[in-house]
């Protein structure tokens, strides 16, 4: 009997390698899709490497799992970038075939500070990457709507052996001294173990497709603080954690924004740097970008790239240093919505334990 | 006005000397060569210069920089100066040793330069490591740990990095890792010399793109020191080097602007913070104007790597269990 097949688009990056072997380990035909350029990245699993740009409407598979997003290149381009991505879907997923496509938590805002539901989420100015993740899930809602079956499996934040975000992002802030708390405010994780997202998307494949559209939710440690992750890892690492005291509010609003960039005034330098980073005026600010003819653009960006280098950074907390806090101060769970019948494949325990084998493994300590 | 040449037009030339040259001063770029006529003619214009042939170009110029996939390195490093340039090869050197000390002999007896392009020693807090090191306040070294690895992203204009056996991660990434541990060290000289090879695990067969070895190597009084060098392309490592001594244990970073700890009993000390301010292109540009103008402390001298590619060429030569 053959084995069934599954295209994984994204194959070769952090979560893409897990569910590949994840599949593949389990009885099922792997294609990567990824470049060719690329493909060594996958040179201990048994996959078969498709590049992109061999994908025509025949290929056809009758499932496909979707990690790509676009993390490379400016931010005002990833919607183009995204089209890329669901044309590309389109060509593999055989007519009546099922998609399953990764997103993020953060579509409900890096603090899910909208409310969280199992329906798209409102088209709404925001953080590049949120913009980014957001307008995909409505892009293949679309592009899906008359035909084939799409669930959106939305991911925590998801950690493990080899989380360059997470597990070694964390273990490489406490080297440098980067703030890594906020004193009395220990976060919700909203975690997910990486080996557990392979073993979800497994387990969607081999059951029924369901309903048309269908959310899920993977957060199966959300309900743990951070400092139950974090305090292993110190104590692993032998470095005192750096906090810091508070963390300064992000202006709500475009009106509170204009007064945040206003009062960085004296300095225009960090005045675009307020614009730049700003929820609603970033974005507002790419899409402005994004009109502009490419000549103009480049020249443009150049002059505000250049500014930045000068100013000299006179925010006391960097800007990934804000970003980091405040997703370790979140005040929000992100409960899972997952279908019966499916058990994690690492409990918390196990999660904690393998990360710590890996960190120890790769030099952290 | 120091005349220059570029021989491998590669994604170096976009992301380093294109932003550099122009600033230098008392510099100009004679021109340039690649096997490949679009890259030698997209180089040419980006730096306002003409595309010659190999020959032309290092007869016509001071410094040549050989920038090509290290396979070539030995004998366009031979080829240019014979043909009267002083020659300057971007990391690995070569391949071998035996390469290494045959051109650095040849060098000497022809009165010319023969540098080799490692700029993280350029790095401020890899010299103030090294330069504590050297204080000897935690006394002789026993040991090192050199950790390196991300998912790849490096643009290569060529394949040489999954098709090239000598492309793999042990010279393209480990040349720069070995090589900050020993020059922190003071090892970098001929004397430093591989006693013995543990083991070696790797992903495949070269080009491995993940490499583990363990390894003894003897300084200069011949004291051992066991050294573990871990490199990857597939995943994280730690990103740093870990250098413990008799009476304690340094550590940095092995990215521009990383932080030094220092530990020694129940004590710890940063000796270094991190600057995420700092990026690459200064230290880059440090070398290449000590190697253009001449640098009296030799920092670049192609003698301080010969123990650096000893080392990768046995670790490449050894048999590996594949992991």
């Amino acid at each position: 009997m053959s084995k069934p097949s599954v295209a994984v688009v994204g194959a070769a990056g952090f979560v893409g390698q897990s569910v590949a072997a994840e599949f593949s380990t389990h009885g099922w035909r792997v294609f990567a899709v990824t470049p060719r350029s690329r493909s060594f990245l996958l040179s201990r699993l048994d996959v078969e490497v498709l590049d992109p740009a061999d994908v025509s409407a025949s290929t056809g598979f009758d499932l496909v799992v979707n990690l790509a997003y676009p993390n490379r290149g400016l931010a005002h381009h990833h919607r183009a970038r995204n089209r890329e991505i669901v044309s590309l879907l389109r060509r593999l997923l055989k007519p009546g075939g099922r998609l399953l496509h990764t997103s993020t938590l953060a579509v409900f805002g890096v603090e899910l500070e909208r409310p969280v539901q199992a329906a798209l989420p409102p088209a709404t100015r925001a953080d590049a990457y949120v913009e980014s993740k957001s307008e995909m899930e409505h892009m293949l809602a679309r592009a899906f709507e008359e035909d084939g079956s799409l669930e959106i499996v939305r991911l925590g934040n998801v950690w493990g052996p080899g989380s360059a975000l997470w597990t070694g992002g964390m273990l490489q802030r406490l080297f440098n001294g980067s703030p890594v708390r906020v004193a009395g405010q220990d976060g919700w994780s909203n975690v997910t173990d990486v080996a557990n997202v392979a073993s979800y998307l497994r387990f969607l494949a081999e059951q029924d497709a369901g309903p048309r559209l269908r959310f899920h939710h993977l957060a199966e440690h959300s309900h743990h603080r951070w400092s139950e992750f974090l305090d292993p890892l110190t104590e692993l690492a032998g470095i005192e954690p750096v906090s810091v005291g508070s963390l300064p509010g992000r202006p709500a609003g475009m009106g509170a924004e204009i007064r945040a960039a206003m009062r960085s005034a004296f300095s225009p330098k960090e005045a675009g740097k307020g614009v730049w980073f700003a929820k609603t005026l970033g974005s507002c600010a790419r899409s402005a970008l994004r009109c502009l003819p490419p000549r103009l653009e480049r020249r443009l960006l150049d002059r505000v790239k250049a500014s930045f280098k000068r100013s000299g950074a006179s925010l006391k907390l960097t800007t990934e240093d804000a970003g980091f806090l405040r997703i370790m101060t979140c005040p929000r769970e992100f409960a899972p919505l997952v279908v019966p019948g499916w058990q994690p494949a690492r409990s918390f325990p196990e999660s904690i334990s393998a990360a710590a084998g890996w960190a120890r493994h790769v030099g952290f300590c | 006005m120091r005349q220059i040449g570029i021989v491998g037009c590669g994604a170096v030339v976009d992301y380093f000397y294109a932003k550099i040259l122009p600033s230098l001063a008392s510099v100009r770029v004679a021109g340039v060569c690649d096997r490949s006529p679009e890259r030698a003619a997209a180089a040419a214009a980006l730096l306002g210069t003409d595309v010659q042939d190999f020959q032309q170009l290092a007869a016509a110029v001071d410094l040549l920089i050989i920038a090509t996939p290290p396979r070539s390195h030995f004998q366009l490093a031979q080829e240019a100066m014979g043909l009267g340039a002083d020659v300057f090869v971007e990391k690995p050197f070569v391949t071998s040793r035996q390469e290494a000390e045959a051109l650095c002999t040849l060098a000497e007896r022809a009165g010319r330069r023969i540098l080799v392009g490692q700029f993280r020693r350029y790095f401020p807090h890899l010299n103030k490591a090294r330069d504590f090191l050297a204080t000897g306040l935690l006394g002789r070294v026993t040991g090192l740990e050199m950790f390196e690895g991300g998912r790849f992203a490096w643009e290569a204009q060529t394949d040489y990095v999954w098709k090239d056996p000598l492309g793999g991660v042990l010279f393209d990434t480990g040349a720069h890792t070995l090589d900050m541990a020993l020059y922190a060290c003071a090892l970098d000289s001929p004397e430093c010399s591989l006693a013995s090879i543990a083991g070696v695990i790797r992903d495949k067969a070269e080009p491995a793109h993940e490499v583990d070895a363990r390894f003894t190597l003897r300084g200069g009084d011949s004291s051992p020191i066991d050294c573990r060098l871990f490199l990857s392309r597939l995943q994280m490592l730690a990103n740093r080097v870990r250098i413990t001594c008799e009476r304690g244990t340094l550590e940095f970073g092995v990215l521009q602007g990383d932080p030094v700890r220092v530990r020694a009993g129940d004590g710890a000390l940063t000796i270094s913070e991190r600057n995420p301010a700092l990026n690459n292109l200064a230290p880059f540009q440090q070398q290449l104007e000590q190697a253009v103008h001449g640098e009296p402390a030799g920092r670049l001298s192609g003698r301080r790597f010969i123990s650096q590619i000893g080392i990768l060429e046995a670790i490449y030569s050894h048999q590996h269990v594949e992991a």
